[in-house]
């Protein structure tokens, strides 16, 4: 069992044999489902932001559970909270988890490069074993790529979702006085571009950039998560 | 069309008008305006598109110093946006004409009295009396807009008032859904996505387009819309002028099916139509749509939007429909981030490196270069093994290595090999030479006891070192 579960934390799955002793760990990976619950109980309790956020980061543990997908489409048209346009990195991950794609890719790459370097240890080269070879290695690559990019723990590791109770305005410039861009109602979630003490710059879902107050703004991965990325 | 008068016409005469209430001045006036209603009655909400144009004379020089503001009672109007510039001649008099365009919306019913519009501005007047001489200049500077002799002069341009008959919207006949639109209009719709599964949401939207009241409008209605769950719909209003008069705004309804639904529901919208004096509703075509509802417990909506839904089943969803699969524990912490993930990527790494390092001794050690550096390290082992044997036996060791470098060398004997070396190795081939010679009489003297010593041995290894293939 000990084996089982030291390879199976090689591979990063998330091993739980112990219910219990899952629950009591505080390093144990987080689920998806808990953070919709969280967002449900945001939602009765009108917590809105708190609501928005939890299924921020619902979506951002598993970008394709399509429960916190639907929960969230549904929230957001009720609030009126502006969604980026679907990418095609919605689509990848509605298939497969990003994380599953970047071990398939490493896998495969793998695979072709060691065929490759079998073939250099022991001879044996032939034109399709060596083509073969490298279409391994592109394609793992390939997917790797595309699981990296698609995960929103990665590209999406500055988003952050606009806390208040009022909608928060988007302005042209740091200053109170500088025009409006646009209006994001509270839990509307922008790409923060560079902080600048207490003004930041951020992109809108429609693709708007501007400055926003940096009080308004909380980060949609935990601090500790983005201290530890540095 | 109310026209209206400089409101202070003696304050800019032209040079040659002496009496601005003459007849002279009706016909070259320093500056007037007009306002144009294209109609004289109207209906409750009913936007009413209006110009007003300001008329200055062309050979004077104008300074504009305001923006011309509308404001009254019974009525709302746009914000005036910027004005077009173009030229006009009336009676034989060239005027620069500025054109603000906006539109007023009657808010009762009722004479509606539209006050008068006015505009301040600067102009520069011929100093009267300057004679001739002003004149010359005049001609030399005319059609630059310069008065070579003038003094300026502030004047205040305003239009007439103008009146406006405003209607009730009639009460028979309003329609059930009919939310304020006043106007002429259009309706369309679409859907995106068509195909949906799971309860996931789609987006109709539906576009009202034409001219009348965007501003006061209220959204359409959905029918036949039981079997979905609806939210309030965003809006985009865009207009096809500067006034926002002509346009289209859309509504973009959030749809979420119930139960399976093949066709979207179907969109209603009411409005009055002033040309007509009649209410009109359209409808717009239900779309084919695959909306699959959701199922599984996990599903369902929330409790603060309870209002809006129904229930969804709870525990009847068969396995193979689930609505999604099991939200599997997850990690803040990409994968790639973590140390797993460097040592699960270490290993291939340490196979590929072996794998190469490998193959690449392999390659050196098979064919000829690796025969070769088989031999050397062959004959380096013996030659070790020699260094350990004693007079007799070392110096059959010695002459055996001898002929088997001769032998590897492709030559017949020993003494033909040592013969064939260079010139340079001529102390070691004389060693070596002298060495055989004592090697044959060893084997060949009968038991005659053959001692070797050890300065000897030094110089026959040291000339074997040196004396290879």
């Amino acid at each position: 069992m000990i084996t089982l579960r030291l390879f199976l934390l090689m591979l990063g799955v998330a091993v739980t044999v112990s219910s219990a002793g899952a629950a009591q760990s505080s390093e144990l990976p987080e689920s998806p489902q808990t953070y919709v619950d969280l967002a449900k109980t945001d939602v009765d309790s009108g917590n809105i932001v708190g609501a928005a956020l939890n299924y921020q980061r619902a979506l951002v543990l598993d970008p394709g559970y399509r429960v916190a997908q639907n929960a969230f489409a549904e929230f957001a048209a009720a609030n009126r909270i502006q969604l980026r346009p679907r990418s095609w990195q919605d689509d990848v991950v509605a298939f497969v988890h990003p994380e599953t794609l970047t071990m398939i890719g490493c896998a495969v790459g793998w695979i072709g490069a060691l065929g490759l370097a079998w073939m250099v240890f022991a001879g044996g080269f032939t034109v399709w074993r060596t083509a073969g070879g490298i279409a391994l290695v592109g394609v793992g690559t390939a997917l790797f790529a595309m699981g990296w990019v698609s995960d929103p723990r990665i590209a999406d590791a500055n988003l952050a979702v606009l806390s208040g109770k009022d909608p928060a305005r988007v302005l042209s410039g740091p200053a109170d006085n500088s025009a409006m861009i646009a209006e994001l109602s509270p839990g509307s979630a922008v790409g923060i571009l560079s902080p600048r003490g207490p003004w930041t710059y951020v992109v809108t879902p429609s693709g708007a950039r501007g400055w926003i107050a940096s009080d308004r703004l909380i980060s949609v991965l935990p601090e500790s998560q983005n201290a530890g990325e540095g | 069309v109310p026209r209206a008068q400089p409101v202070n016409p003696g304050a800019a005469p032209l040079p040659n008008t002496a009496d601005p209430s003459g007849a002279q001045a009706n016909t070259e006036r320093v500056a007037f305006a007009e306002l144009v209603i294209p109609k004289k009655t109207a209906f409750v909400g009913e936007v009413i598109p209006v110009e007003f144009r300001f008329f200055f004379n062309a050979s004077l020089p104008f300074e504009i110093q305001s923006r011309p503001s509308l404001s009254g009672e019974g009525f709302t109007v746009q914000r005036l946006p910027d004005p077009t510039r173009s030229s006009q001649e009336i009676d034989g008099v060239s005027y620069n004409v500025f054109t603000f365009q906006t539109s007023i919306t009657p808010l009762k019913s009722g004479t509606l009295d539209i006050p008068p519009v006015s505009l301040d501005c600067i102009t520069q007047v011929p100093i009267s009396g300057a004679g001739n001489l002003n004149d010359m200049f005049n001609q030399f500077f005319s059609g630059s807009g310069v008065q070579a002799f003038g003094q300026s002069r502030e004047i205040t341009v305003k239009s007439d008032p103008a009146q406006l008959v405003v209607k009730p919207l009639p009460r028979e006949g309003k329609p059930a859904g009919f939310g304020g639109a006043v106007g002429e209009f259009e309706l369309s719709s679409s859907a995106d996505p068509t195909v949906v599964k799971d309860g996931e949401p789609l987006q109709l939207s539906v576009t009202v387009s034409g001219r009348g009241n965007f501003d006061a409008m209220g959204e359409p209605k959905l029918v036949e819309a039981d079997a979905w769950r609806t939210y309030p719909p965003a809006t985009t209003f865009d207009p096809q002028d500067s006034i926002g008069y002509g346009g289209a705004k859309r509504f973009d309804f959030m749809l979420v099916a119930k139960e399976n639904q093949d066709q979207t529901p179907v969109a209603e919208f009411s409005y009055f139509d002033p040309g007509t004096e009649k209410y009109v509703t359209l409808r717009s075509e239900p779309i084919a749509v695959e909306a699959q509802a959701a199922t599984g417990a996990s599903s369902q909506p929330s409790v603060a939007q309870a209002s809006a839904v129904t229930p969804a089943p709870t525990t009847d969803a068969p396995p193979e429909v689930r609505a999604d699969k099991p939200a599997a524990p997850r990690s803040f912490t990409p994968w790639i981030h973590r140390p797993s993930a460097w040592i699960l990527n270490a290993i291939p790494l340490a196979l590929l490196l072996t794998f190469l390092v490998a193959g690449w001794i392999r390659k050196r050690n098979s064919g000829e270069q690796g025969r070769i550096v088989r031999a050397r390290k062959t004959r380096k082992t013996e030659l070790v093994r020699i260094g350990g044997l004693r007079d007799a036996e070392f110096l059959a060791g010695a002459a055996r290595l001898i002929e088997s470098d001769a032998a590897a060398s492709g030559h017949a004997s020993a003494q033909d090999w040592l013969v064939s070396q260079s010139s340079s190795k001529g102390r070691s081939v004389a060693v070596l030479r002298e060495m055989l010679s004592q090697a044959d009489e060893a084997r060949f003297g009968g038991g005659l006891a053959i001692q070797v010593s050890e300065s000897s041995r030094a110089e026959i290894l040291t000339a074997l070192r040196e004396v290879h293939p």
